[in-house]
């Protein structure tokens, strides 16, 4: 489990029409069955990054491997694509057919896979994802939330050992954030790596490692607890931190004795009430 | 508001009708075509409203929907029915000033006008029984063959499979910009053709950026699941002929032969 | 003079298997001057309710009254009732379509006929209500610039009609912390510094909690709560059972009162989170 099944050596990359990069010599590994989130503000380069990996861009400089396949090795193209699968931020511009069962075959469909195969595929990446009641449903109907899990879904299908979702949950109402979370989750105990590109805190910090990227690079890596324990940092990058950890620091510096890196609710009650 | 609107108007029942293969039921509907072409008897077409009566009876259609499907080109069959009517040259039968109806027009206009409600009736029998991505998937297999000569079946198909699919996504997304651009003051239903049309500017600029900016992003999201154009693409769907397809085609040859046979005879 | 709903009820598709009731036995009065948040989950009404605010639907039952004119009776009043009632959608950046901001800003004004001197007023002063120095904007082409900036001039293409009341649905749906406190800082500026009246539409009691005066909680078609932030924040509760989404200093609030914390109810803020906390230690330690 401890391979890097991403490796992203020292990339920079800039898009034709800008002068500026737009990542700018980014080096990262993730290991498998890891649950990563990077956050960062609009135009921080967290998205190219993402596409970077899929291949969809390829790098101006550096190299990424995708399970060992260089991402800019033609032929490896449409197998990186499927070892590490990816989720878009609109749900309604990423499904492609009028049902949703047809939908999520339709990756599976681009592979030449067996029929028998395809409907098997599509029937487990239904129950994982919890919408095998709407199959036969024409996927304009379903609220945004539902939309989503159909499009992790349609990855699902393609087997895809690694995950990337950008900013999966940014069109969506409380509600809809919770079941993509929910899904992503289950998805990571299964086994799946999970990358997920983000601006909510709050999803950040269900991770198990946190990227902070600004302009174009890394800031900070680390644990959750490692990472949002640096408020100020955070704040300069245009980003927020937990209230619960930004409560804690304030009443460490009225002198109460309080452990400087929690995130979670629960712990600071816990602590409290001791 | 449009969320609901269906195109083709697919009635889902399930019928002996709507399990019939939908390539067959293509050629049936053109076959069917040709043979109110060959017709040329009130009589022939007797057998059409049999024939027709018995197939909408099995697929659990309702008639009053098969009928609905009349009503865009009521206006057609209007127009069809009063030029047979006034410009066929015969025996007069009645004088009104200088309009002059003659027994062959009459004949002539209610001929064709049966003959065009009785191919749309037809035709909208397939729609009605086929949804719109199975009807996709026959068209595209029916085409198949020709891509030998350059023909792009699947590329059509999936165009057609796309369309559907963001056709409900633009008509609201159409409702919405044209509520926001009205809360602003602007008028889409006053003044004449010319102010009308500037006035869809407002309109018609977002949502071409919009429908560019969801194409582009598709188009991606496609890319991103390994979608590469036709080849080496299976289905998970396959089309099988099954013994009703077969019954179906046995019954559907003897209407044929029925109609050849009326015509020489 | 307020905007008055009375008995409202909206029903979506009626005779047909989809119809829905959309709005049940409605009654809300917006006073000139307030700031008001309404929220409520997807499909508890609040879309259907702002677009009766200024006429773009008409309710099924009851009636919506604005500065004192009834909606919907008169057809040559809604341009006087769009103009009062400004309303931002969703994603409003998707209804830009001139080639400068500017023409962009103006195209409202220029539906109410006015001259073109006052125009060029008004959309100077809009887009600088919302942020902007006039004269670096003016002439950009609206679709080269952020989506934060794309927002404001589409708040302020609605601020050019001069409406009283201001309602913003999801105004910073999509955006990034540093583009969601832009935007809120810019509408609380705009409601000190102009009297209008502004009706904050959200599904997060998060982002409105600091700025309204009152919030008004849609449920199924109904007003569910109603009250001062510091009132509905004490329901945490039933805020989070009716599918809406709590902040987190309510839930630690929740918490620690759940576990025997004397600390006050309906906390909005870290500051006065601490105080409380800290006043609540001290006690416990001597």
């Amino acid at each position: 489990m401890n391979e890097y099944i991403i490796k992203i050596d020292n990339v920079k990359f800039k898009y034709e029409k800008n002068s500026d990069y737009a990542v700018k010599g980014v080096s990262l590994n993730i290991k498998e069955g890891e649950f990563t989130a990077i956050i960062g503000h609009n135009g921080s380069g967290k998205s190219t990054l993402a596409k970077l990996i899929n291949s969809i861009l390829l790098p101006s400089e550096g190299r990424i491997f995708v399970k060992g396949m260089d991402t800019s090795d033609d032929t490896k193209l449409w197998n990186i694509r499927q070892t590490a699968g990816m989720v878009f931020q609109n749900p309604d511009n990423q499904l492609v057919a009028t049902i949703v069962e047809e939908d999520i075959a339709f990756g599976p469909e681009n592979l030449g896979i067996e029929p028998e195969e395809i409907r098997k595929r599509v029937d487990d990446s239904l129950n994982t994802v919890g919408m095998y009641e709407f199959r036969k449903r024409p996927p304009h109907l379903l609220s945004g939330g539902q939309k989503q899990r159909i499009a992790i879904a349609g990855i699902l299908a393609l087997n895809s050992d690694c995950i990337i979702l950008d900013e999966p949950t940014a069109m969506l109402d409380p509600s809809g954030r919770k079941e993509v979370m929910e899904t992503l989750k289950k998805l990571n105990a299964e086994g799946k790596t999970i990358l997920l590109i983000t601006h909510y805190m709050d999803e950040a910090v269900q991770a198990d490692r946190v990227i902070v990227m600004d302009k174009g690079n890394i800031k900070l890596d680390g644990t959750p607890k490692e990472v949002f324990r640096n408020i100020d940092e955070i704040k300069k990058y245009g980003l927020d931190v937990p209230q619960v950890t930004e409560l804690t620091q304030e009443l460490i510096k009225e002198g109460l004795n309080l452990p400087s890196d929690i995130i979670e609710v629960k712990e600071l009650v816990d602590i409290l009430c001791q | 508001m449009f969320k609901n609107l269906t195109i083709g108007q697919h009635y889902p029942v399930d019928s002996p009708i709507h399990n019939l293969d939908p390539r067959l039921k293509i050629i049936f509907t053109i076959i069917f075509i040709i043979s109110l072409f060959l017709i040329e008897s009130f009589i022939g077409f007797l057998i059409v409203i049999v024939f027709l009566t018995v197939v909408i009876t099995i697929s659990r259609v309702p008639v009053k929907f098969v009928i609905k499907g009349l009503r865009p080109i009521l206006f057609i069959i209007l127009v069809t029915f009063i030029i047979n009517l006034l410009m066929t040259p015969g025996r007069v039968v009645l004088t009104l000033g200088f309009i002059k109806i003659t027994e062959e027009g009459l004949r002539q206009a209610g001929f064709m006008a049966v003959r065009l409600i009785l191919l749309i009736m037809g035709t909208s029998l397939l729609t009605l029984t086929t949804s719109p991505i199975i009807l996709t998937d026959g068209i595209e297999s029916l085409l198949k063959p020709f891509t030998k000569f350059g023909l792009p079946a699947h590329e059509l198909a999936m165009m057609m499979t796309i369309a559907l699919r963001f056709i409900p996504t633009l008509m609201e997304e159409t409702e919405k910009i044209m509520k926001a651009q009205k809360s602003r003051g602007a008028d889409f239903e006053s003044g004449n053709i010319i102010s009308r049309a500037k006035n869809l500017v407002p309109l018609l600029v977002p949502l071409f950026i919009s429908a560019f900016r969801r194409a582009d992003e598709l188009a991606m999201a496609m890319e991103a699941r390994c979608y590469r154009g036709g080849e080496n693409r299976t289905r998970m769907r396959q089309m099988k002929i099954s013994k009703g397809d077969y019954a179906a085609a046995f019954v559907f040859t003897v209407y044929f032969a029925a109609i050849i046979v009326f015509k020489i005879w | 003079m307020p905007i008055k709903a009375e008995n409202i009820k909206y029903i979506y598709s009626e005779g047909t298997p989809f119809r829905t009731l959309a709005l049940d036995n409605v009654n809300i009065k917006i006073d000139q001057g307030e700031f008001v948040g309404i929220i409520g989950h997807t499909g508890s009404g609040k879309s259907t309710l702002i677009q009766l605010f200024n006429g773009l639907e008409s309710a099924t039952e009851g009636r919506v009254e604005v500065d004192g004119i009834l909606v919907g009776e008169d057809k040559k009043k809604l341009k006087l009732i769009r103009q009062t009632v400004g309303l931002v959608f969703q994603y409003p950046e998707y209804q830009l379509f001139e080639e400068t901001v500017a023409k962009d800003v103006a195209f409202g004004p220029l539906n109410l006929d006015l001259s073109q001197e006052e125009i060029d007023v008004r959309v100077k002063e809009a887009l600088e209500l919302v942020g902007f120095n006039y004269n670096k904007i003016k002439d950009a082409s609206p679709f080269e610039l952020s989506g934060g900036q794309k927002r404001r001039v589409a708040i302020a293409g609605v601020l050019a009609m001069k409406p009283n009341y201001l309602i913003l649905d999801e105004p910073t749906a999509g955006l990034d912390p540093a583009g969601r406190n832009e935007i809120f800082h810019q509408i609380k500026k705009l409601h000190e510094r102009s009297n209008v009246t502004v009706i904050l539409v959200s599904h997060s009691m998060e982002d409105i909690a600091k700025l309204v005066d009152r919030v008004i909680v849609l449920y199924k078609g109904k007003v569910h709560m109603q009250g001062t932030p510091k009132e509905i924040y004490s329901e945490a509760d039933e805020l989070e059972r009716i599918g809406l989404g709590i902040p987190q200093i309510a839930s630690i609030v929740r918490e620690l009162r759940n576990r025997g914390f004397n600390i006050k109810q309906g906390i909005l803020t870290i500051e006065e989170a601490k105080e409380e906390i800290l006043k609540e230690v001290k006690r416990r330690n001597v």
